[in-house]
């Protein structure tokens, strides 16, 4: 180490210390756009990003996830609520959640 | 003074998360534990109606059962931990970005420039105080501060379900008198060795000529004086978490395992776990440690670095077998092994051979993965793994059919 400057720019007080499961530290680093479960979900007017992990048919895992859905077939799925909740939960740019799956 | 930066301590994590998941189990006396069969056998963490039984992190199971008899024992469910850990962060990013995860319960959090929007940072911590206590169903303790240290110091001061403000001032009042082994950073050894200077408290080391301090302990003694002082310049570091420096897992066997031929089934179940989250994370790696401890306690840790960087898990066993053979007698029996993969950078090309080998490794790496990430981890194992030396089949206590 050079100096204290660089000790605490490198922020080494807490790298030297931090302790995470390693799941963790592959989903934290990752935002929905990288997901398996972030899909474009296409309606009659507009198209919106979703999170395919709110369907269980999907969230399982023995289904491909499809690149796109169709909101009428996500109704049919899940219903209004879920469909509202496919919408809300996923954004490109926000923090993966504890389902993150990365895109194969 | 202005407090910008927030600590949230999730109370009883590992606990308060069965909890969350099982509402018959709210209000009683949950220890998560590991199996005693396993040789996991101590407690990892417990709800606080079993740490007024007495209940404390690191007992053992046999002991926990005496002083609580009444406690529902869990055995730790990691993927479940992970989840919740996501989502906590993910409500502490919707307040600000800048956001550093220190442990699976804790991050750091910087609110400077975000008080038009959400409020002071008390205001601030009582709002993510609910927003995680009604999304999540955890309580958290949150502390508020100028700085990481004190951030941390004042989190630890009110639990469960505190809000503590530790502004510099304060220092001497509510740090000082402390034990030194509760200032950040101070570990059982460095304890000690400051007993030895006759440094008992907080106070006494912030009052202790810095010279000595330096001269005693180098950088580190710096460190420590301005600690116990409460100054820290550390940033709170959101990208800390992409800067992977190494891979590596490690396993407490089941048994003592004794000879060669065991303990290299258990090397490359581990080989594959590490190349797998290896290449989930799109690098490749040079240096192969291998981690060796025998039933006295005692552990071995050794390295090598291998011709090309690497990702394939037959590469990085054949590298960790050699310093198995170099450095392990056959008849010493064996408690705990781990394997790390370090010298990561990011895979960007790769060293072909003349006959494909290479490339017929990186096709099968890409099969399993695919497969891997359909069915999930344990869709496709090796062989060694249904054998009796195999320990990745019923890890998370799942087993596979067939």
């Amino acid at each position: 180490m050079a100096n204290i400057h660089d000790y605490y720019r490198k922020n080494f007080l807490y790298e030297g210390h931090r302790m995470l499961l390693p799941g963790l530290r592959d989903k934290i680093a990752q935002a929905c756009a990288h997901c398996k479960f972030f899909v474009r979900v296409t309606g009659r007017n507009e198209t919106r990003t979703g999170c395919a992990a709110q369907i269980p048919r999907y969230a399982s895992l023995t289904r491909r996830v499809p690149g796109e859905l169709d909101a009428a077939e996500v109704l049919k799925l899940v219903g209004r609520e879920g469909l509202d909740r496919v919408l809300s939960t996923a954004g490109p740019h926000r923090q993966a959640c504890g389902q993150f799956h990365p895109r194969g | 003074m202005h407090c910008p930066i927030l600590l949230a301590d999730m109370n009883s994590f590992f606990a308060s998360v069965h909890q969350a998941l099982d509402p018959v189990l709210r209000g009683r006396p949950v220890i998560v534990a590991g199996d005693p069969a396993k040789r996991h056998g101590i407690v990892l963490a417990a709800s606080y109606e079993a740490k007024a039984c007495g209940i404390q992190t690191g007992i053992a199971v046999g002991e926990a059962r005496n002083l609580c008899p009444k406690g529902v024992f869990i055995k730790p469910q990691y993927s479940h931990y992970v989840n919740f850990s996501t989502r906590i962060v993910r409500i502490m990013k919707d307040f600000t970005p800048l956001v550093e995860p220190f442990s699976i319960d804790e991050a750091f959090m910087d609110v400077s420039g975000c008080g038009q929007l959400f409020g002071t940072s008390p205001e601030i911590a009582l709002k993510l105080k609910g927003r995680i206590k009604e999304d999540v169903g955890i309580l958290c303790s949150v502390g508020v501060a100028p700085n990481k240290l004190l951030a941390k110091m004042a989190a630890g001061m009110q639990k469960p379900d505190g809000l503590t403000v530790l502004d510099l001032t304060e220092v001497p009042v509510r740090m000082w008198p402390l034990p030194v082994r509760e200032l950040f950073g101070v570990g059982r050894r460095l304890e000690k060795r400051l007993r030895d200077l006759n440094i008992h408290t907080i106070g006494e080391l912030a009052g202790y000529p810095l010279p000595v301090l330096q001269k005693r302990f180098g950088l580190m003694g710096q460190v420590l004086h301005l600690s116990a002082n409460g100054i820290d310049y550390s940033p709170v570091e959101p990208h800390s978490l992409e800067k992977v420096k190494s891979v590596g897992h490690q396993i407490t066997l089941p048994r003592d395992y004794r000879g060669y031929h065991e303990i290299e089934g258990v090397i490359l179940e581990l080989c594959e776990m590490v190349c797998r989250r290896v290449r989930l994370g799109g690098y490749v790696g040079r240096t192969v440690n291998l981690s060796l401890k025998d039933t006295e306690f005692l552990w071995i840790s050794r390295s090598r670095t291998v011709a090309h960087y690497t990702a394939t898990a037959t590469e990085v066993y054949r590298a960790a077998v050699e310093l198995l053979h170099l450095h392990w007698p056959d008849w010493k029996p064996v408690r705990m092994v781990g394997v790390s993969l370090a010298g990561l950078v990011k895979n960007t090309a790769e060293q072909l051979d003349l006959f494909g080998e290479v490339e017929r490794a990186r096709r099968l790496n890409a099969a399993c993965d695919r497969i891997r990430d359909r069915f999930g981890e344990q869709s496709i194992l090796r062989a060694v793994s249904l054998t009796p030396s195999g320990v990745l089949r019923d890890r998370d206590g799942r087993t596979l059919d067939g």
